[in-house]
C-alpha cells in the first residue's frame, strides 16, 4: 500500500499541471479591452493594452487594434501579434462605443461569464465617441499609470463620487436579465486633453437608450438606492432671496430611499421617498446658525432635489429605462398583472411622485 | 455495537478503525451532501421552479429527514445487522442478493458520478487542459488513501466542512449588499409538477442520508444516532437552503438559470482589494468538501465489498489467524486498488459537465425507488418477521 501511496504522490507532483502551466513572465495581462464599430461598419473594432514589462518606457504598454467579427476572433489576431500569450483574467475594464452600446451589448459580454478564466468584475464603460481615441490619447498622458489602470481609477473614483454607477460585467447581466430592471453604466469621454467622466449611460434591455450628467446620475444612484457609504456634492443655484449669482454647494453624506408602489384602477403608481443627510459645503458669508435661514435652505433644496428627480424620471419614461427597479417591484407585488402587461409600454406612462427630505447635518466652521 | 468476543480478534482490529460515534457520522453526513449538493443545486432548482427553489430545498430536507428517521427506526429493530444483512431475512436469499448487488451497483455510479461531477467541476473552473484521467487519479487520492484507513480518519478529515460554511456564510455577508429581496418574490408562484421535480432534483444531495443502513453497526453510541441523523439533516438543509436563497437573491432567478456553479460564481463576484479575484481561493477551500461527497460513497462500495468477504475470512480466521491476517490485508488492498482503477475509468466517461448533469438525472430516477422502496418495505416486514431477528 506504502509503495502505490509513493506512486500516487509522485504522479500527483510530477505530472498534475503541467498541461495548465501558465508562466508569469511569459503572460500578458491585457487590462483593458475596448469594442467599437469598424469604419467599414461590417465588423468590429477591437482594441486592447497590456502592460510592456521591461519597456523603454517606464509606463510602456502594447496597444493592438485588430478587425474580427467577434471578441474571441480578437482575441485570436491579438495573440498573433503580442509578444506574450495574453490572458483576461485581470481586465480592469471593457469599453464600449455609443455607437455599439446603442445596438445591444450583452452577446459581447458572454465570453466573460463562459470561461472561469475571465474576469466578470471587470468595469463595464460606454465611451461617447470613439474608444481607440480615448486610449490612444491618454498614452500621450506622461503623468499617470498607463491608460488602463488611469481610466480604471478614473471610474473608481467616479463610482465613489456618486457620478457614476458601479457597474462590472456581472452587474450588467443580472440587470440585463431581470425583467424589471434596466442596466446603467458609467459614460466617459475624451474633452480636449482629458478623460472625463461625464455620467451614466442608460440601457433598455441591452441597448444605450439616454444618458444622464453626474450631478443627475448622483441622484439617480440615490434612487436606486445605491447610495452606501458614498457621498456626492449637489450644487443648486442659490435662493432668489438671496439675490446673487452664486452657487449652493451641499455633500450628501447619507441617503435613505423607499420606493411604494401601488396598482389602483389596474394602473401601477409609484412613491419614491428620499430621505438626505448633508453638509454645507459652499454658501456665501452669511450666517447659517439662524434656524430659520436652515430650515429655508432645507425647503429649498428640499424643492430642488425633488425637481430634478422628477425630470430624471420622467427622462427615463422617456426613453424606456428603468434602472431604478420598478418593473421589479411590481412583479415581486403584482406579478399576476406583471405578466399580463407590456411593461415596457406600461412604465413609459406610470404616474410618479418624489418625496424629498433634506436634513443638514453641519454647516461648517464659519458664521 | 459490534459484538468482539463472538467475531474475533481480526474483526475487532478491522472493525476499530471503523467505529465512529453519532457525531462523526452527523459530520461525515453533513460534508458528504453539502460538497456536491450546494455546489450547483440552486441552479438546477432555479431551472424547475424558478425563484421558488427555496422551498424544493426544505421539501427536500423533510424527505431527507424522513428518510433518516426511517433507517435509524429500521436499524433499532435489527440491532447488529446491517441493510445487506436485513435484505437477505426480507427477501430470501435470491432476491436478497440481487437487492444488495443492485444497491453495490448503484453506489459504484453515485460514487463514478460524484468523481466525474468533480473532475468536471475542476476542468471547467480551473484546469482545462489537464486530461480528465489524471484529475480523476489526482483528486480520488485522499479519499482512497482516507477510506484505506477507515471510516473515522474519514469523518476527522471531513469536520473541515465546518470551516467551508463558516467562509461561505462570510462570503454571503460580503456580498450582502448586491442582494435583492425583489428576486425571492411573489412566494409560492411555482407549478405543483415543476416543484414534484425541483423536490425530486434535490435527492442526489438528499438521499445519502440512508447510508445510516450500511454504517450503523460502525456506531457506537447509537442511543444517540437518531438525534444526530436529524442534526445533520437540519444543517445540511439549513445551509443549501441559505445558499439557494441567497444567490437567487443575488442573481435573479433567469440568470441563475444561466450560472452552472452559483456558489463558485458568488466568488467571482467579488473584488478584493489588492488581490482582485477571489474565485480560485473559494474553489480551493471547496475541494474538501467535494472530495468527501466523493469520498462517502467511495467508501461504502469499498466497506460493502469488506462485508462480503467477512465470511471467508472469519471463517479463514478459525483455521489459521495468521493466514486470516494476512489474507485480510490482501483483500483489502486488492479490493481498494481494483475498486479504485474502475471508479476513475467510469468517472471519466461523462465528456463535460452537461453529460454529467444527465448522468445525475437517471441517477436520480434509479436512486428513488432503490432506497426507498426497499427501506419502507424491509421496515414493514421488520413487524411480521419478527422471529427472524437477532
Amino acid at each position: 500500500m506504502k509503495k502505490v501511496l509513493i506512486l500516487f504522490i509522485v504522479i500527483s507532483l510530477t505530472l498534475s499541471g503541467c498541461w495548465d502551466q501558465k508562466i508569469f513572465e511569459k503572460t500578458g495581462f491585457t487590462l483593458m479591452e475596448s469594442v467599437e464599430k469598424s469604419k467599414t461598419g461590417d465588423d468590429l473594432l477591437i482594441t486592447s493594452t497590456i502592460p510592456a514589462i521591461g519597456a523603454k518606457d517606464t509606463y510602456g504598454i502594447e496597444m493592438f487594434t485588430t478587425s474580427a467579427d467577434s471578441l474571441m476572433e480578437g482575441r485570436e489576431n491579438r495573440n498573433r501579434m503580442a509578444s506574450k500569450r495574453t490572458e483576461a483574467g485581470k481586465l480592469q475594464q471593457i469599453l464600449f462605443s455609443d455607437e455599439i452600446a446603442k445596438k445591444g451589448i450583452h452577446n459581447l459580454l458572454e465570453i466573460f461569464n463562459r470561461l472561469a478564466e475571465e474576469s466578470s468584475i471587470a468595469f463595464v464603460i460606454v465611451t461617447e465617441g470613439s474608444p481607440l481615441e480615448i486610449i490612444q490619447k491618454s498614452t500621450d498622458f506622461k503623468d499617470i499609470p498607463g491608460p488602463a489602470l488611469y481610466i480604471s481609477q478614473l471610474t473608481k473614483n467616479a463610482v465613489k463620487d456618486l457620478c457614476a454607477p458601479n457597474t462590472m460585467i456581472y452587474n450588467f447581466n443580472i440587470d440585463y436579465f431581470a425583467p424589471g430592471i434596466d442596466p446603467v453604466t458609467p459614460l466617459i469621454k475624451l474633452k480636449g486633453n482629458h478623460i472625463e467622466v461625464e455620467g451614466s449611460a442608460l440601457f433598455s434591455g441591452d441597448r444605450m437608450v439616454g444618458k444622464l450628467d453626474a450631478q443627475k446620475s448622483s441622484l439617480l444612484l440615490g434612487m436606486m438606492g445605491k447610495h452606501k457609504d458614498k457621498e456626492f456634492s449637489y450644487t443648486v443655484p442659490m435662493p432668489e432671496k438671496e439675490k446673487t449669482e452664486d452657487k449652493l454647494g451641499i455633500s450628501m453624506i447619507e441617503c435613505k430611499r423607499k420606493v411604494d408602489v401601488e396598482l389602483q384602477d389596474g394602473k401601477p403608481s409609484a412613491n419614491i421617498s428620499l430621505y438626505y443627510e448633508g453638509v454645507i459645503e459652499e454658501f456665501k458669508w452669511n450666517k447659517l446658525s439662524d434656524i430659520k435661514k436652515q430650515n429655508e435652505i432645507q425647503d429649498y433644496l428640499d424643492v430642488s432635489i425633488k425637481k430634478d428627480c422628477m425630470e430624471i424620471i420622467k427622462y427615463l419614461q422617456k426613453v424606456g429605462s428603468d434602472p431604478i427597479g420598478i418593473g421589479e417591484i411590481v412583479r415581486a407585488k403584482y406579478y399576476g398583472y406583471f405578466k399580463n402587461a407590456d411593461w415596457k409600454d406600461v412604465y413609459k406612462s406610470i404616474p410618479f411622485n418624489v418625496d424629498v427630505k433634506v436634513d443638514i447635518k453641519q454647516y461648517g466652521i464659519i458664521d | 455495537m459490534v459484538n468482539f468476543a463472538k467475531t474475533g480478534v481480526k474483526k475487532m482490529d478491522i472493525g476499530r478503525r471503523n467505529f465512529i460515534t453519532s457525531k462523526q457520522y452527523m459530520t461525515f453526513l453533513i460534508s458528504a451532501q453539502v460538497g456536491v449538493g450546494a455546489i450547483t443545486l440552486p441552479n438546477r432548482l432555479a431551472v424547475s421552479v424558478g425563484h421558488d427553489g427555496w422551498i424544493a430545498v426544505i421539501f427536500g430536507g423533510i424527505i431527507s429527514a424522513s428518510l433518516s428517521t426511517l433507517s435509524v427506526k429500521l436499524m433499532e429493530r435489527y440491532k447488529d445487522k446491517n441493510l445487506f444483512e436485513i435484505n437477505s431475512l426480507s427477501y430470501g436469499k435470491f432476491f436478497g442478493t440481487a437487492l444488495n448487488l443492485l444497491v453495490i451497483l448503484y453506489s459504484f455510479l453515485k460514487c463514478s458520478i460524484t468523481l466525474g461531477f468533480f473532475v468536471q467541476t475542476v476542468h471547467t473552473t480551473a484546469l482545462k487542459l489537464t486530461p480528465a484521467i489524471i484529475l480523476a487519479a489526482v483528486l480520488a487520492a485522499p479519499a482512497i488513501y482516507l477510506s484505506w484507513y477507515g471510516l473515522k480518519p474519514m469523518c476527522r478529515f471531513a469536520s473541515v466542512i465546518f470551516v467551508i460554511i463558516f467562509l461561505e456564510f462570510f462570503l454571503f455577508t460580503l456580498r450582502f449588499g448586491e442582494f435583492k429581496t425583489v428576486f425571492l418574490m411573489p412566494v409560492g408562484i411555482f407549478k405543483i409538477p415543476k416543484m414534484a421535480r425541483a423536490i425530486f432534483s434535490t435527492s442526489y444531495t438528499f438521499l445519502s442520508s440512508s447510508i445510516l443502513t450500511i454504517i450503523y453497526t460502525e456506531i457506537t453510541d447509537k442511543k444517540n444516532a437518531l438525534k444526530y441523523s436529524l442534526t445533520s439533516n437540519v444543517i445540511t438543509t439549513l445551509f443549501i437552503l441559505i445558499s439557494t436563497a441567497f444567490t437567487i437573491g443575488l442573481f435573479g432567478e433567469n440568470m441563475l438559470k444561466h450560472i452552472i456553479f452559483p456558489l463558485y460564481e458568488v466568488a467571482t463576484t467579488y473584488n478584493v482589494p489588492v488581490l482582485e479575484r477571489i474565485d480560485l481561493w473559494f474553489l480551493s477551500i471547496w475541494f474538501p468538501a467535494l472530495s468527501m461527497s466523493f469520498g462517502l460513497y467511495f467508501f461504502i462500495i469499498y466497506y460493502s465489498i469488506g462485508k462480503v468477504f467477512k465470511k471467508t475470512n472469519s471463517s479463514a480466521s478459525k483455521s489459521s489467524p495468521n493466514k486470516a491476517k494476512k489474507s485480510i490485508f490482501n483483500m483489502n488492498t486488492v479490493s481498494l486498488l481494483v475498486l479504485s482503477i474502475f471508479i476513475v475509468l467510469f468517472s471519466i466517461i461523462p465528456n463535460n459537465f452537461s453529460d454529467v448533469r444527465k448522468y445525475i438525472i437517471i441517477l436520480d430516477y434509479i436512486g428513488n425507488p432503490l432506497i426507498f422502496g426497499p427501506l419502507i418495505f424491509n421496515y414493514i416486514l421488520s413487524f411480521f418477521k419478527k422471529p427472524a431477528l437477532h
